[in-house]
């Protein structure tokens, strides 16, 4: 029996596949321990109104490109709940859930749980250690309370992946020096992830390409419901008890400018098929590259770079996609409340074995225009307009249809944030 | 009488004739590009053999939405300093300088006791949960102190004639500027105007706080 076995006292009932409730069971139990200080909680009500021209949604199994359907609905409006319990002074335990009204997750729908260690820093160094279920340190743009971003509604394609299929089921280590308690203009750091969980990550974008939208996939949720044929569904499983890592650098100065880069591998062993889910196990590696800019006169800019390849290999024979996808984002503050974005995302997927065509390959370009509007804290009105084309040759493969579409989407939201705080 | 000098710690130039009343300080602290420094530390201490600190006083450091307000203090060597907390969220307020070295959990509804300070030298603050937040204490041995203005003004009242040395601190400054003290005799009866200006730009200045109140 393997580490990441040893680690999962509740295993599935499939035979091989082991899922995550031990992690959710930990944090669940930290939760109930005495208190050094009271629980935060966070409850946001975001009721969405959408209008758009769009293919059926990934979230119906269909080829679309972003969270919409081809009508007007309130389909999207969401409840998500954030928890965060200091446990005595260094340790803390979070939770973040989100109940989706167009989710086919049902209740299933806890996206991050962790426990944090952070001691106080010491000599200029500083170390936090997280267990459980969160995001690696790639997403430049989501950086708000339950992993959205401030600057639109929806996330970048790179970013979006991210919350569909790439979370660290595991460790992360971070060690930081913190220059600008020491006369320095600038803070580093680094990161080391080990993670299980993640034979899938990689499985759901081969099939289908890049997205541009907000859902993140629950821990224990499917990327989307079956409609056309779809690899796994499920990203968070763990078959081949082989951890991934990643490894990662950061450099802040001034409170102004971020820059990371980071290296993913999840090292899954492409050859095991699952039956669960119908699927091979796929080895993904990526690398990301990010910086955020923050101006004294109020403007952002954010750009992130993610290059990479996925695998499986049935009988060891290699299939492999190679995948990469940019974007680049411009917003400004407004006056105190209002803030306004765009932003430019490309993005790219194609099969690099030869002669093996024809397969799925996906190439395109969204633009993303968003306006945000907080008249008090706990309030926020957002407007949000997406314009999506992908040449996606699934359509063409699987639908008879043209492999090139553009999709549109207007999207309003009107949020209200309960807090304890 | 009125008494004027120019200090300048890059080139000197062409004196200018300020106003200062009897037995006022007054300094005036200008960028490397003339722009009036605002925020910075001024200290100014007797040169003889009596000089004494200003007695300790009590101050205190406020956390209002995720900063520290004031960014800069200045407190005579045996000072306190109460951290009371304005957020309804949860500080871990540090600092690992030398000069003074503590942790603070300022959770809601729980006060804590004020720090004290009683080794001179600058202490950096930084918040464990909120990496944005970043203050100054400058714990001084001088008689008289202050912090410039808007203008880069600081007027220090009511000195006793004599000789003194000044010196000026901002967290910005690059490190040749902040070694180097002005003298300067304040006449009886008689103002001083003390103008200063730093041979290097500042360096530049942090960005705001996150708007988001959760930390990630």
């Amino acid at each position: 029996m393997g580490l990441l076995s040893a680690l999962q006292p509740l295993a599935g009932r499939a035979a091989g596949v082991r899922r995550c409730h031990p992690l959710l069971f930990a944090v669940a139990l930290a939760l109930q321990s005495a208190p050094a200080a009271a629980v935060d909680v966070e409850l946001v009500a975001d009721l969405r109104v959408q209008a758009a021209d769009a293919a059926p949604s990934f979230l119906q199994g269909g080829l679309g490109k972003l969270r919409a359907d081809d009508d007007l609905s309130i389909a999207t409006s969401r409840l998500r709940l954030g928890l965060a319990q200091p446990l005595g002074e260094t340790w803390r335990a979070v939770l973040d859930a989100t109940f989706s009204a167009d989710d086919p997750d049902g209740f299933s729908d806890v996206t991050e749980a962790f426990l944090e260690y952070r001691p106080y820093p010491s000599e200029g160094w500083r170390t936090r250690v997280k267990v459980g279920a969160f995001y690696a340190p790639i997403s430049l743009e989501n950086r708000s309370s339950g992993w959205e971003t401030p600057y639109s509604l929806s996330s970048s394609a790179v970013n979006a992946w991210i919350g569909e299929e790439v979370r660290t089921l595991g460790a992360e280590v971070q060690l930081d020096w913190l220059g600008t308690r020491m006369g320095r203009a600038f803070d580093a750091g680094l990161v080391a992830g080990v993670h299980g969980w993640n034979d899938f990550a990689g499985a759901y974008l081969a099939a289908r390409g890049f997205r541009v939208q907000d859902r993140q996939t629950a821990i224990f949720g499917v990327v989307a419901e079956p409609g056309l044929k779809a690899y796994s569904r499920e990203p968070f499983l763990e078959s081949d008890d082989r951890p991934g890592y990643y490894l990662g650098v950061r450099w802040h100065y001034a409170n102004r400018l971020e820059l990371r880069a980071l290296h993913y591998d999840n090292r899954g062993d492409g050859t095991v098929y699952v039956s669960r889910v119908d699927d091979f196990i796929w080895h993904t590696r990526f690398d990301a590259i990010g910086l955020r800019l923050e101006t004294s006169n109020g403007w952002t800019v954010i750009a992130q770079r993610l290059s990479g390849d996925t695998a499986i290999a049935p009988g060891g024979f290699l299939i492999l996609w190679d995948y990469d996808a940019s974007f680049a984002l411009l917003s400004r503050e407004v006056g105190p409340r209002h803030r306004i974005s765009a932003r430019y995302d490309d993005f790219s997927l194609g099969r690099r074995n030869p002669g093996y065509a024809p397969s799925n390959s996906d190439k395109g370009d969204a633009w993303t225009l968003a306006w945000l509007y907080e008249p008090r804290p706990d309030w926020r009105l957002a407007a949000e307009w997406q314009r999506i084309h992908g040449e996606v040759s699934k359509r063409q493969l699987l639908l008879g249809e043209a492999p090139g579409l553009t999709e549109t989407r207007l999207e309003l939201s009107l949020r209200r944030t309960f807090r304890n705080h | 009488m009125r008494c004027v000098a120019i200090a300048l710690l890059c080139v000197v130039g062409a004196p200018v004739a300020i106003a200062a009343g009897g037995g006022t300080l007054e300094v005036r602290l200008l960028g490397a590009d003339g722009a009036p420094v605002t925020g910075a530390a001024v200290t100014a201490s007797a040169i003889g053999p009596q000089t004494l600190p200003a007695a300790p006083v009590e101050a205190r450091i406020d956390q209002i939405n995720m900063e520290f307000v004031p960014k800069l203090s200045i407190v005579p060597v045996g000072s306190s300093i109460a951290f009371p907390n304005g957020d309804t969220i949860s500080h871990q307020v540090y600092s690992f300088s030398p000069a003074r070295r503590f942790q603070l959990p300022l959770y809601r509804g729980q006060p804590h006791a004020p720090v004290r300070f009683d080794t001179p030298g600058v202490v950096a603050l930084g918040c464990n949960i909120h990496d944005s937040m970043v203050g100054y204490v400058l714990v001084t041995t001088a008689a008289h102190y202050g912090v410039t203005d808007q203008a880069g003004m600081l007027r220090l009242r009511s000195l006793p004639p004599g000789e003194y040395e000044v010196r000026i601190w901002h967290p910005r400054m690059r490190e040749r500027g902040e070694q180097q003290p002005q003298r300067v005799r304040l006449p009886a009866a008689a103002g001083f105007t003390l103008e200063i200006r730093l041979s290097d730009a500042l360096k530049p200045s942090p960005g705001a706080s996150r708007a988001s109140r959760w930390d990630y």
